[in-house]
């Protein structure tokens, strides 16, 4: 029960899955927004050490 | 603009194009169809890169690790502050532990509709196959994450540079067996699994595949080493910033 509530809230997985829907191109959609959201969050992450490094460098 | 400025710009560009073209291409061009797979099969041109990149970034981190070591020696005469290279070989396995982490999650959704779509989501299996490949994967993570803990457990730089680079070079090496090595001894999902895959083998990756994987693959190391490049610029004035901090600090007290 808590694996299946884990994976419907990891992925909006449901029992008639929408990664399996249109011949399984949706899991297509889902590696890609995975991938891409994944660099976006690490390049946010950068953006974030660059800003706390100007912090400093104005202190 | 010098060589080496035209080079930065045109790798990134390059990285771009290839990407885009992996991206457009391998969700609107048409496939050879592969029954367990169908659409899904798209995913090749997306995951696979995901692994090359993080050997690419694993295999610079490496060179730095080696590089380090070298400038430690004290018989070697060179003007290089050898913290540099302890930062370009963190920030670069750093790149590869995200690449590492895209690639396993990628690989867990493409696994769960080809070889695992008539199992419900209740079970564990369905998003864990255990396949050597996988498993490989996991272990590399690990031991590269523990790479992190490895150096914050240090707070004298030169030693945690010294001891850092030296775990390094043997995490490299175990990349080696994790991923090249052990997956062939057994049956997986993967095409390279050496007694046979249970989805799809190697002779079904056709030049239509080719065509559009490889130069995404190239597309996304070049990204990896573009996201490597910035951190470590980040990274060396962070540095050169504690110097200078160092020596006012020095100034100060004299």
């Amino acid at each position: 029960m808590n694996t299946h509530f884990l994976s419907s809230f990891l992925l909006l997985q449901t029992e008639k899955t929408w990664l399996l829907m249109s011949d399984k191109v949706y899991s297509v959609l889902a590696v890609l927004l995975l991938i891409f959201g994944g660099l976006i969050l690490y390049i946010f992450l950068t953006n974030r050490k660059i800003r706390d490094l100007e912090k400093k460098l104005k202190d | 603009m010098n060589r080496k400025t035209i080079l930065r710009i045109s790798y990134k560009v390059l990285a771009v194009a290839l990407i885009l073209y992996a991206v457009v291409f391998g969700l609107v061009s048409r496939l050879p169809d592969l029954p367990p797979l169908q659409q899904s099969s798209r995913n090749v041109f997306f995951h696979v890169p995901m692994w090359f990149a993080m050997l690419t970034m694993m295999g610079i981190s490496l060179y730095y690790s080696i590089r380090l070591l070298r400038l430690l020696d004290p018989d070697l005469e060179h003007s290089e502050n050898p913290l540099y290279a302890d930062a370009n070989a963190r920030e670069s396995a750093g790149v590869g532990v995200i690449f590492n982490a895209l690639g396993l999650v990628t690989g867990i959704i493409w696994s769960r509709v080809s070889w695992a779509e008539d199992r419900p989501a209740s079970e564990f299996s369905t998003w864990w196959a255990w396949d050597p490949i996988q498993v490989g994967a996991l272990v590399a993570l690990l031991i590269y994450l523990a790479y992190f803990l490895l150096r914050n457990s240090f707070t004298e730089p030169e030693s945690r540079a010294k001891v850092a680079a030296v775990y390094n070079i043997f995490a490299f090496a175990t990349l080696i067996p994790l991923f090249f090595i052990i997956p062939r001894m057994f049956e997986g999902l993967h095409p390279t699994a050496g007694k046979g895959s249970f989805i799809f083998d190697k002779s079904q990756i056709s030049n239509e595949f080719r065509m559009i994987l490889y130069p995404g693959m190239l597309g996304f190391i070049l990204l990896g080493v573009w996201i490597y490049e910035l951190r470590s610029r980040l990274e060396r004035v962070r540095l050169r910033l504690e110097e200078k901090l160092a020596e006012k600090d020095y100034r100060e007290t004299a």
